[in-house]
């Protein structure tokens, strides 16, 4: 058991390495290795900080140039207590090649794996980055994220969790209950991989198979803050929304959410995040499929794909409720063509009667209709709809 | 008007029949027409303001909209002469300021705080439709909500919000937005609202709503970032709009406006309310205007002449200019606007901070600075107020396309004394103009940027 970065790389790749011999490497030197038999490009940034950048930007034209995976792994300690950005050098992980190649960064330092499509923190925490307690735990989550963005299907092992729907979500509209659990009964085993730690946002993103598709996920998490959504929660959003773009993926949208976070919060979403995220959800041209598992109010409605924007297929549970911007208050505004519209949420019901869904399903059929939708809509991503 | 006399052929005993002769039917119809008219035009100062702003003439439209009248039947002959005609509630049209077009619309002073009706939201969109489609920019006069708030119905689970902000997607980037909030706004009216490049308050009854944050009005809704200025009223407001067009490109492949004939080009000698202390002498005089002002104040951006060229500007604080996840949206926000808009981008600044703790807000910050900086394809000038200024280009991992210094080891492309600097800059910004692209062509590649999304597949 390890903690060091250049161990992972070790366990990564399929003809391992010699750890004590990985050295930062000379800018410009960037090594092709194979991880599962697929090629990817390698670099160990040197310590110095100017060259690290330098380091950095020119791998990744070259990853570009060969269009495979660019596995960045940062050897720099970043000792814990250290005074804030002491040493840090963040690297231009978020300058982004074209064309697009996904990056996986694997270190100690947060600021040294900022930006990486996945970032893996080996014994330590940080935003936007996925905790490993190992080098060989890094390696996996490293593994198991190139496999899920990997073109072609791999044959279905069926979903990571047999309980029935029914008995993981209460009946009750509005009740919290595991989202983790909901995606392991519908996607694929062994579940989503989360692309961060960050649970507490009451956002889960991440990448997952479905059908042996490789598909990104975003659910609302119910049981934190009533699946509210803030800030980082737009943003982490974006990110994903903008992963699947590139890496041309479905997009799985689970929504149960109250609305968004309200101040004195402090994670309230300012108008310039939320109207870039809507706009990124509405833009991206990727097959969005949403399934409303139960309130889907207001704008985080919007984000999450179940209203007002363009996904292409909508389901909703019975226990589902539509809602305004914000049910709570009075009505807008007395304008007589209105006068007698509701206010209130909405029932499933009637928003099937609207037309505003592809249909109202049961839980138990979800997976099987979402399979169906993805195999449907199979060639969906190929064309630029946005 | 109607004939009611008979005819030879009848007889006095006959009944009366009306006969309309061709001539008096036009006469009828035309004096109904401009009756109609002329009560759709009936005083407002919303109108008012709007012929105001478009000094050369206003043309307007829909003037005898009125789905609130009692009957809805196109073909109903009794239907002109249904309830009050009124625009329904929404002044819209098109005027030129300076020789420029401009697409307006305003929610009547009645409607502030009202939904809209189907009509009047059908007039906005389609206003601003013709802004995006003629790409001249749009000024909005908002005070009345949208209907997708009033409302759980099919418009607002299908399209409502949707074709909004498919609207507002169409034309971001694109053409200068502006929006003039005149009362109450909240949910969808309110995101629509702050979708614009340009938001100002006008009058004590205007504030934003969103989400499910409370009603912020005035500096508070200067604070939260919501908005770009406030103004007593209508008239206030669109002084500031006039200030903002007059230095804005209508799009991005035609120039900004030239300056006045009777403004000059000398620096500035600080006279202007509000100027950023850096950039004094740098700018001409009485050029500036800020953007977002009272959000992360540290952290100063806006537009403005140098040497009569339009430029934005980035006034970095040496202590926290970039650390903040608000500074590093409110710099890339205007990054990628004038990117957007080919308007060259100078930013002014000192020592800059270290990258801080590694929280969530801070690594965004990070990453989006990264990304909007790298991704600008616009004249990027970097000023480094003293020798112990850092190099802004190795911070943020790109080159600028010039850096100005006044001495220090950081590397420089041009060192000049610090009373040269305002002479340089100018002739800098002549010399490298950024590229324009051939007009009509890759029209929302900017937006793709705004989205964060891969265009290049």
């Amino acid at each position: 058991m390890s903690t060091d970065p250049g161990q992972a790389l070790t366990a990564l790749l399929d003809e391992p390495t010699s750890a004590g011999d990985l050295q930062p490497m000379p800018i410009g030197t960037v090594p092709l290795g194979r991880v599962d038999g697929r090629p990817v490009s390698v670099v160990v940034p040197p310590a110095d900080a100017a060259a690290r950048a330098t380091s950095v930007t020119a791998a990744l034209e070259v990853a570009a140039r060969r269009r495979s995976p660019l596995i960045v792994v940062d050897l720099h300690q970043h000792a814990a207590g250290t005074a804030a950005g002491a040493g840090s050098a963040p690297l231009p992980l978020a300058v982004r090649p074209d064309p697009w190649v996904p990056i996986v960064a694997i270190g100690n330092d947060p600021w040294a794996v900022a930006g990486a499509d996945l970032a893996v923190l080996i014994g330590t925490d940080g935003p936007r980055a996925r905790r490993a307690a190992t080098a060989e735990a890094a390696a996996e989550l490293a593994r198991r994220f190139l496999a899920n963005l990997g073109p072609n299907p791999a044959p279905s092992a069926g979903p990571a969790l047999g309980t029935a729907l029914t008995e993981l979500v209460p009946f009750e509209t509005g009740a919290a209950y595991d989202i983790d659990a909901v995606l392991d009964a519908i996607v694929d085993a062994p579940g989503v991989l989360a692309l961060d730690d960050d649970v507490d946002r009451g956002i889960r993103l991440g990448l997952a198979r479905l059908g042996g598709r490789p598909v990104g996920v975003v659910a609302s998490d119910p049981a934190i803050d009533g699946g509210r959504l803030g800030r980082a929660a737009c943003r982490g959003l974006v990110r994903l929304v903008e992963l699947c773009t590139a890496a041309r993926l479905p997009l799985l949208s689970l929504v149960d959410s109250a609305g968004l976070r309200a101040a004195p919060t402090g994670d309230e979403p300012t108008g310039d995040e939320l109207v870039r995220a809507l706009r990124a959800m509405w833009a991206a041209p990727v097959l969005k499929v949403v399934v409303v598992l139960g309130r889907a109010h207001g704008p985080a409605a919007a984000l999450l794909g179940a209203v007002g924007v363009r996904a292409d297929v909508v389901a909703a549970w019975p226990r589902a409720r539509f809602a305004g911007p914000d049910p709570d208050a009075p009505p807008a505004g007395t304008g007589p063509a209105f006068a007698a519209a509701p206010t209130d949420a909405a029932s499933v019901w009637q928003a099937a009667r609207d037309g505003a869904l592809l249909d109202v399903i049961a839980p138990a059929e979800t997976r099987g209709r979402l399979l169906e939708v993805l195999d449907v809509y199979r060639g969906a991503e190929r064309f630029d709809r946005g | 008007m109607a004939d009611e006399t008979p005819t030879p052929s009848q007889s006095p005993a006959a009944p009366r029949r009306v006969v309309l002769r061709y001539e008096d039917r036009w006469e009828d119809l035309l004096a109904v027409l401009e009756r109609d008219r002329a009560a759709g035009l009936a005083p407002s100062p919303a109108r008012r303001a709007l012929h105001a702003l478009c000094g050369d003439g206003f043309t307007e439209v829909g003037l005898l909209a009125r789905a609130e009248s009692r009957s809805y039947a196109a073909d109903d002959a009794d239907h002109r002469e249904d309830g009050p005609i009124t625009a329904d509630g929404l002044i819209a049209g098109w005027g030129h300021r300076n020789g420029r077009l401009l697409f307006c619309s305003a929610d009547r002073e009645d409607r502030i705080g009202a939904v809209r009706s189907p009509a009047a939201s059908a007039k906005a969109r389609r206003i601003r439709e013709h802004a995006r489609t003629d790409a001249a920019p749009l000024v909005a006069i908002r005070g009345a909500q949208s209907p997708a708030d009033g409302a759980v119905g099919a418009e607002f689970l299908t399209a409502g919000l949707g074709v909004d902000l498919r609207h507002e997607h169409e034309a971001a980037a694109l053409l200068a937005r502006f929006a003039v909030v005149t009362g109450p706004l909240r949910g969808a009216a309110a995101l629509e609202a702050v979708g614009a490049d340009v938001v100002v308050l006008a009058g004590p009854d205007a504030s934003l709503a969103i989400g499910g944050a409370p009603a912020r009005a005035g500096a508070e809704a200067l604070k939260a970032g919501l908005a770009d200025a406030i103004a007593a009223d209508i008239d206030g407001a669109l002084a500031t709009v006039g200030r903002w067009l007059d230095l804005l490109p209508s799009n991005p492949w035609e120039p900004p406006p030239a300056p006045a004939p009777a403004a000059g080009t000398a620096a500035g000698t600080g006279l202007d309310a509000g100027h950023p202390a850096p950039v004094l002498g740098l700018l001409d005089e009485g050029t500036w205007v800020e953007a977002r002002p009272g959000w992360e104040p540290a952290t100063r951006t806006g537009l403005g002449r140098i040497g009569g060229t339009v430029a934005g500007l980035i006034v970095l604080d040496a202590t926290d200019g970039l650390r903040g996840a608000g500074a590093a949206d409110k710099v890339v926000r205007l990054l990628r606007w004038c990117d957007a808009l080919r308007l060259p981008v100078v930013v002014v600044h000192g020592s800059l901070p270290g990258p801080g703790a590694p929280s969530v807000e801070a690594i965004d910050a990070r990453l989006a600075l990264q990304r909007g900086w790298a991704e600008a394809t616009t004249t990027l000038i970097t000023v480094a107020l003293d020798a112990a200024a850092d190099d802004l280009g190795a911070h943020l991992g790109r080159r600028p396309t010039l850096t100005i210094r006044s001495g220090g080891d950081a590397p420089a492309d041009l060192t000049v004394t610090a009373g040269a600097r305002r002479a340089a800059l100018a002739a800098a910004l002549v010399d490298l103009p950024p590229e324009r692209p051939v007009p009509w062509s890759v029209p929302y590649a900017a937006v793709d940027r705004e989205a964060n999304l891969f265009s290049k597949r």
